[in-house]
C-alpha cells in the first residue's frame, strides 16, 4: 500500500495519483484539506507502531510500503481563515501535520522525501556550496548589508542579479541603473546579489536514478514569471550523473535541479529543489516524470 | 575571538561573555544583521567582514563560534517593519546557515539544514538514533486523542554535554550514552534526557541547541574551542 499526503487540486499529486490507477496500485491518499478528520495513535518503540484513519477508515501503518508527500501550510487554506491558533481545530491540524512529519521522518520504508531533508534548500549559497563539490560551476555571489559592497560587485561582475537567500519564492530581477537609490535599504537585512550568467536554463528531474531534461529557453532573468520555451532535451552524461550524485547525498529521492549552460558550455547549477512543482515540466515538455515517480512507489510496494 | 550567536533576549547568553578569559568574546545577535558591514563574497568567504557588537570587523579574526541561536525569530526583528519581519528573519536564518557554515573554526553546534545550532530533529528521530547507538529507549506514545498533553520530562535526569564533559556530576554511565548519541548526531554539545524505571535509565529526548548559563558551561565552551585550535 502507497501513502500519498498532499492536496487534491495539487497537480503533480494528481498526477502521480492518476499514473497508481492506471497501474491498479492501491494507495490512501490522505487529502490535507480533510486534515480535521484524520485521526492517528503511534507507539515509538522507538519503531513506528500505529494506525492513521481517515473518513473512518484505519489504515495499519506496517501495511505502508511507499510514501509521497507535498504538504501545503494548512494556514493558508479557507477552513482555517477565520479561526485563531488557539482553537481546537487548529491544534488538531499542527498536531496531525507534526505527526505525519515525524512518522515520514522515521518510517522504515520509501518516502519521497523526507521531511527533513525537505529542508535542504533553506539557504541557496549553502547548497550552492554543496553543488560545487559535485563540479558545477557557481555564480560569483555577493552576500551583504553594505550598498557600497553592491555597487563595487557590480562593477566587477558588470550585470547581476538579486534573489532570496533562503528557500522563499522570490522573482529573480536583474539589477538596474534605477536600483541604485534602494540599495541602502541592503543594510536591514543580508542580501544576495550574483553575476548574470549567460545561458539557456535547464530544469534536470532526479526520480532515483533516472533523470528527465528540460530545456527552457526565455529572455527573462526568472523565466518562471515571464514568457518560455520548453522543450525535452538530453544533458550529457556527466552532467545526469552529477545531479543524481548531488540529489542522492541530501537524500532525495525526487529533487528539481535547477542548471545553466552558457554559450561556453560551463554549466552552473542555482538550486536543488527538494520538492519540485515537476508538473508544469511534464505537461509542457512531455516528460513522463509521475510515471517515474509512480514506478518507484510500486517498485518498493512489489518488493 | 569567539563569536556567541544568540538571541538579544537571551541573557543568560550575554552572562556567558565574562567567563570567557583566553578568547575574546564578541556577541552577535539578529539586530546585528541590520547593520551595515556584511561583506561575504562566496568565493572567498573568509576573506570578508562581519558586523556585531557595533563594530565592523575582519572575518579572520573569528577563532570560534558557540552559537545559542536555533533561527532568527521575526518577534525579535523589532527595528524592520512589521510586514517584512517574517521574510527577514528566514533570510537572516539562511545568511547565517552559510556563514556559519563557511567558516574554518570550530563552530559549536555547527548548523545543519533545520537549525543554526547542530540537528533539530524531531523526538521521533532522536529516539530512533538513540536506539541505533544501543541506548534502552522510553516508548512513546503519540495520538490526536490527547493532543495537547506534552510530555511530562519533569521526573526525567538531564545530562548536558560540551565536548568530552558534562556539566556538574552527571551520572558517568548517563554521561557515555550521552557522548555516544552526541557522536551520532555528530554534534559537540547536547543535552539529554533520561527517565528512571526499574530495568534502568530510559532514553526519552534530546535537545542540540541547549541552553548553556554559568561559568562552568563557559569553561567548557573555552576548552572545547582550545582543544580544536581556538586561541593559536
Amino acid at each position: 500500500m502507497i501513502l500519498l499526503w498532499g492536496l487534491e487540486a495539487d497537480t503533480p499529486i494528481a498526477l502521480v495519483r492518476k499514473r497508481l490507477d492506471e497501474r491498479g496500485q492501491p494507495y490512501v491518499f490522505l487529502n490535507q484539506a480533510d486534515v480535521l478528520d484524520v485521526t492517528i495513535d503511534i507507539r515509538y518503540e522507538p519503531r513506528p507502531i500505529g494506525w492513521l484513519a481517515v473518513d473512518g477508515t484505519r489504515y495499519d501503518l506496517g501495511a505502508f510500503s511507499a510514501v509521497y508527500l507535498r504538504p501545503y501550510d494548512f494556514r493558508q487554506f479557507p477552513e482555517f481563515a477565520d479561526r485563531s491558533a488557539n482553537s481546537t481545530e487548529w491544534k488538531h491540524a499542527i498536531g496531525v501535520e507534526d505527526m505525519l512529519c515525524g512518522y515520514a521522518d522515521v518510517a522504515p520504508t520509501l518516502v519521497v522525501n523526507r521531511p527533513s531533508t525537505m529542508l535542504a534548500n533553506n539557504s541557496k549559497p549553502y547548497q550552492c556550496s554543496l553543488a560545487s563539490e559535485f563540479g558545477f560551476h557557481i555564480p560569483r555571489t555577493l552576500l551583504t548589508t553594505d550598498e557600497d559592497a553592491v555597487r563595487e560587485f557590480r562593477r566587477s561582475c558588470g550585470a547581476i542579479v538579486y534573489k532570496s537567500i533562503s528557500g522563499q519564492r522570490s522573482i529573480v530581477k536583474r539589477l538596474a541603473d534605477e536600483d541604485d537609490g534602494r540599495l541602502a535599504d541592503v543594510r536591514w537585512c543580508p542580501t544576495q546579489f550574483q553575476e548574470a550568467v549567460p545561458g539557456d536554463d535547464y530544469r534536470v528531474h532526479v526520480v532515483g536514478r533516472e533523470v528527465f531534461a528540460t530545456r527552457v529557453r526565455s529572455s527573462d532573468a526568472d523565466y518562471r514569471y515571464g514568457a518560455a520555451v520548453y522543450e525535452p532535451t538530453v544533458v550529457p552524461e556527466d552532467i545526469s550523473t552529477r545531479c543524481v550524485a548531488a540529489s542522492a547525498r541530501m537524500g532525495l529521492h525526487l529533487a528539481g535541479v535547477d542548471l545553466r549552460r552558457t554559450p561556453h558550455g560551463d554549466w552552473f547549477c542555482f538550486e536543488i529543489n527538494p520538492c519540485p512543482a515537476y508538473s508544469c515540466y511534464e505537461i509542457a515538455a512531455d516528460q513522463a516524470i509521475s510515471d517515474a515517480i509512480a514506478d518507484m512507489l510500486c517498485l518498493r510496494t512489489a518488493a | 575571538m569567539l563569536v556567541v550567536v544568540a538571541s538579544a533576549v537571551d541573557s543568560d547568553a550575554a552572562a556567558l561573555l565574562p567567563h570567557f578569559r583566553r578568547l575574546e568574546p564578541l556577541l552577535l545577535t539578529p539586530a546585528d544583521l541590520s547593520r551595515s558591514g556584511w561583506r561575504v563574497l562566496t568565493e572567498r568567504p573568509c576573506e570578508g567582514s562581519f558586523a556585531a557588537s557595533g563594530r565592523q570587523r575582519d572575518i579572520r579574526e573569528i577563532e570560534g563560534v558557540l552559537t545559542l541561536l536555533p533561527a532568527v525569530f521575526s518577534q525579535e526583528l523589532l527595528a524592520i517593519e512589521a510586514s517584512a519581519r517574517v521574510y527577514a528573519a528566514q533570510e537572516m536564518t539562511a545568511f547565517l546557515r552559510y556563514f556559519l557554515k563557511s567558516l574554518h573554526c570550530p563552530v559549536l553546534n555547527a548548523p545543519t539544514d533545520g537549525s543554526l545550532c547542530g540537528p533539530m530533529w524531531r523526538p521521533e528521530r532522536w529516539l530512533q538514533v538513540a536506539a541505533s547507538c544501543g541506548l534502552p529507549t522510553d516508548v512513546w506514545h503519540r495520538r490526536t486523542k490527547n493532543l495537547g498533553v506534552d510530555q511530562d520530562y519533569k521526573e526525567c535526569i538531564q545530562v548536558t554535554l560540551i565536548g568530552e564533559h558534562a556539566i556538574g556530576d552527571a551520572d558517568a554511565d548517563l554521561q557515555r550514552k550521552t557522548k555516544a548519541l552526541a557522536r551520532a548526531a555528530s554534534v559537540g554539545m547536547l543535552s539529554a534526557r533520561y527517565r528512571q524505571t526499574a530495568e534502568g535509565p530510559m532514553f526519552c529526548a534530546a535537545e542540540a541547541c541547549p541552553h548553556l548559563s554559568g561559568a562552568a558551561s563557559a569553561r567548557l565552551v573555552e576548552e572545547y574551542m582550545v582543544a580544536r585550535g581556538a586561541l593559536v
